[in-house]
């Protein structure tokens, strides 16, 4: 029933709420899944293979508390060129976030697992040192947070964070590789422009410092961009390369440490009120491979798979040796220098969006097309598919998969 | 004759209405809407197509002077989703992202009931205008007529055409105009109570391309609520203890 209430001179309705709710809790399940096509002509060629993960997600806040979790379940079948198929099944549990947030003062304070994403790019972040948050999947990954304490002071336009975080594997249910880091980040709002700085410390990574901005001109332009420097990062290198063997009794590729590198991104995006919206932006970054890098790891490759036949050299420590050197591929940037054009439209019911990826170097590329559905009350469809092309010595076009057909069927319940 | 005197009346009438007149109607439009600068608004956007409920979603908006708003998307498959419009500058935030993305007062038009239609909620602060016609007539009410084209940059509509009630200056509709000056919707005015406490408690946007299309922007409750500055910095949309001073 509706009520009147008299509050600082003014009159209100009161019809539902006097007070927010002090919790929210949302229940989703998510099922997704994806066909992976082989490159036939990639030397780290596997298996075509269909995957269908099931997920049940759950946000809780209250009392200052935020959880997000969540259960999943994934079945894959691969098959072989010999149509023998593999079926596997495992399950997981993620614990993504669970912090605790309190003022302190003037100061606000988190503790726990957060995410700490952070910068102005599109499909490349430099300032994003510490969460590294994955810009190039399909489907839209449940990356959990850093172990992190944060002392945090706001203003209306500025704000100024002091975080220290903990960097952990997590191998058999037991914390690897433990690294501190303390990281400054600073912000600041003057009219269009908005301002960001970051410095930054990480055991064994040495320092960070780097900028970025963010302004929109008129009702349709927006400009952003990052720089950042690193004393130290860390880069794959093979020892085959190295010494110019053929073979290696152990996995030949390694994590080797190097100095100074700089990234930046420097991106446009041009929106219209009819939702078509066009978005370029180049990024650089300087702990990447070149392009003679991979033409050096192909080359080997291809050496090495054309020694199979010879009887001189043991066929399963070659093999071996072939697919260790596709770990060249787990880094955030194949190359140094690349080129995303992203052309989208958003009709508020449907958003279409095709994203093209060039690595100048090497001609390499990637093509994602996706069509997201929102007209359906409390789901979400989206399906779309991704395509690996370029000369046979790009990154992408010796990548072992050509094509993969995704979807994700998301529904949501309120608690 | 009579239309010379007709013509000479009306430009009498509307001269009557100087800028500082039309501010003042504004104002007082303003608040059939929102009658405290600082508020917390509950409300349900409800999408029907052929007269048929499609969808709804539920967002609470915190509204404070200065052109500043916070919505949060309450809706399920919404949850933790926040958008933040503070003057001309927009972000919106992903909750599996965690952090804010900036967007152009372009973006904030879309979808059905744009952010922009359930998260400005007055004309004061964003408009100025004229009367065109101080003896309109809407739906046989009794009405002003007035134009109005934004004063400040990234507003949701660059012109407006208002329908208020002649004697209390209550909005009954309007006609709603993007930049390019096309007619992107319409919107109709359901009014609740009596006197004083007469409020806007429903919105009716009809959508100009797709007919068969309407939407109902319903405000659920209204309340005096205050956030403090800090709410306001795109920077704290990463953070969930939302509380009101």
């Amino acid at each position: 029933m509706a009520g009147l209430l008299h509050r600082s001179g003014a009159i209100f309705f009161g019809f539902v709420l006097n007070t927010p709710p002090v919790f929210a809790a949302d229940l989703s399940l998510r099922l997704l899944p994806e066909i992976h096509h082989t490159n036939a002509n990639s030397p780290f060629a596997t298996h075509d293979s269909a995957s269908l993960r099931a997920e049940t997600l759950l946000n809780w806040q209250q009392a200052g508390w935020t959880f997000n979790g969540a259960l999943s379940a994934e079945r894959d079948v691969s098959t072989d060129s010999a149509h023998d198929s593999r079926d596997t099944q495992h399950s997981d549990a993620h614990l993504n976030e669970l912090f605790y947030e309190t003022s302190l003062g003037d100061w606000e304070l988190s503790a726990g697992q957060k995410r700490l994403s952070w910068g102005v790019g599109y499909g490349f972040r430099p300032l994003d040192t510490l969460q590294h948050e994955p810009r190039r999947n399909v489907q839209t990954p449940l990356f959990d947070g850093i172990p992190a304490l944060l002392l945090e002071k706001f203003t209306g336009d500025s704000s100024l964070s002091l975080i220290y975080a903990v960097h952990t594997d997590w191998r058999d249910g037991q914390a690897k590789n433990l690294k501190h880091s303390g990281t400054a980040r600073v912000y600041h709002l003057s009219g269009d422009w908005e301002i960001m700085g970051l410095g930054a410390w990480e055991q064994d990574q040495g320092f960070t410092l780097g900028s970025g901005f963010s302004v929109v001109r008129g009702d349709n332009w927006k400009f952003h961009g990052e720089l950042a420097w690193q004393q130290d990062y860390q880069r794959w290198h093979s020892h085959l390369l190295d010494t110019g063997e053929l073979i290696y009794p152990a996995d030949p590729m390694y994590l080797g440490q190097q100095h100074n590198a700089w990234q930046a991104v420097l991106g446009t995006h041009w929106t219209h009120t009819n939702g078509a919206g066009v978005l370029l932006e180049y990024g650089y970054d300087g702990s990447a491979w070149q392009g003679n890098d991979w033409r050096d790891l192909l080359y080997l490759t291809q050496r090495q798979s054309a020694a199979l036949g010879t009887p001189t050299l043991p066929p399963e420590a070659l093999a071996a040796n072939i697919n260790a050197a596709a770990q060249a591929y787990q880094t955030s940037n194949p190359l140094r220098h690349n080129l995303l054009l992203r052309l989208s439209h958003d009709s508020g019911e449907r958003t279409f969006a095709a994203d093209w990826l060039l690595t100048l170097e090497d001609g390499g590329n990637m093509l994602t097309l996706s069509l997201e559905d929102n007209s359906l009350n409390r789901q979400k469809i989206r399906f779309g598919v991704r395509l690996y092309s370029g000369p046979a010595d790009s990154a992408y076009g010796a990548l072992n998969e050509s094509l993969i057909v995704f979807a994700t069927w998301e529904m949501g319940w309120k608690l | 004759m009579q239309n010379l005197l007709a013509s000479l009346l009306l430009l009498c009438s509307l001269s009557a209405y100087a800028l500082d007149d039309v501010s003042a109607i504004l104002a007082a439009a303003d608040r059939f809407r929102l009658p405290a600068q600082s508020a917390r608004v509950e409300t349900l956007v409800e999408l029907y197509k052929n007269d048929e409920l499609e969808k709804s979603r539920e967002y609470r908006v915190y509204l404070k002077p200065g052109r500043r708003s916070l919505v949060l998307f309450q809706a399920p498959q919404e949850a933790g989703q926040k958008v933040l419009m503070v003057e001309e500058n927009f972000w919106m935030l992903m909750p599996k992202s965690s952090r804010p993305i900036r967007i152009t007062p372009a973006q904030k038009l879309l979808g059905e009931a744009s952010t922009g239609d359930i998260a400005t909620m007055t004309w004061s602060e964003y408009y100025q205008g004229t009367v065109t016609d101080p003896q309109a007539d809407y739906a046989g009410i009794p009405a002003l007529r007035l134009e109005l084209t934004s004063k400040v940059e990234g507003t949701t509509y660059a012109k407006i055409a208002l329908w208020l009630e002649r004697e209390t200056y209550a909005p009954l509709a309007a006609d709603l105009y993007v930049a390019s000056g096309k007619l992107a919707k319409q919107a109709r005015y359901a009014l609740e109570g009596a006197g004083d406490q007469r409020r806007v408690m429903r919105m009716t946007l009809l959508d100009n391309i797709q007919k068969n299309q309407r939407t109902e922007v319903k405000i659920l409750s209204l309340q005096a609520a205050e956030l403090a500055d800090k709410h306001f910095n795109p920077m704290f949309l990463m953070r969930n203890d939302i509380q009101e001073n």
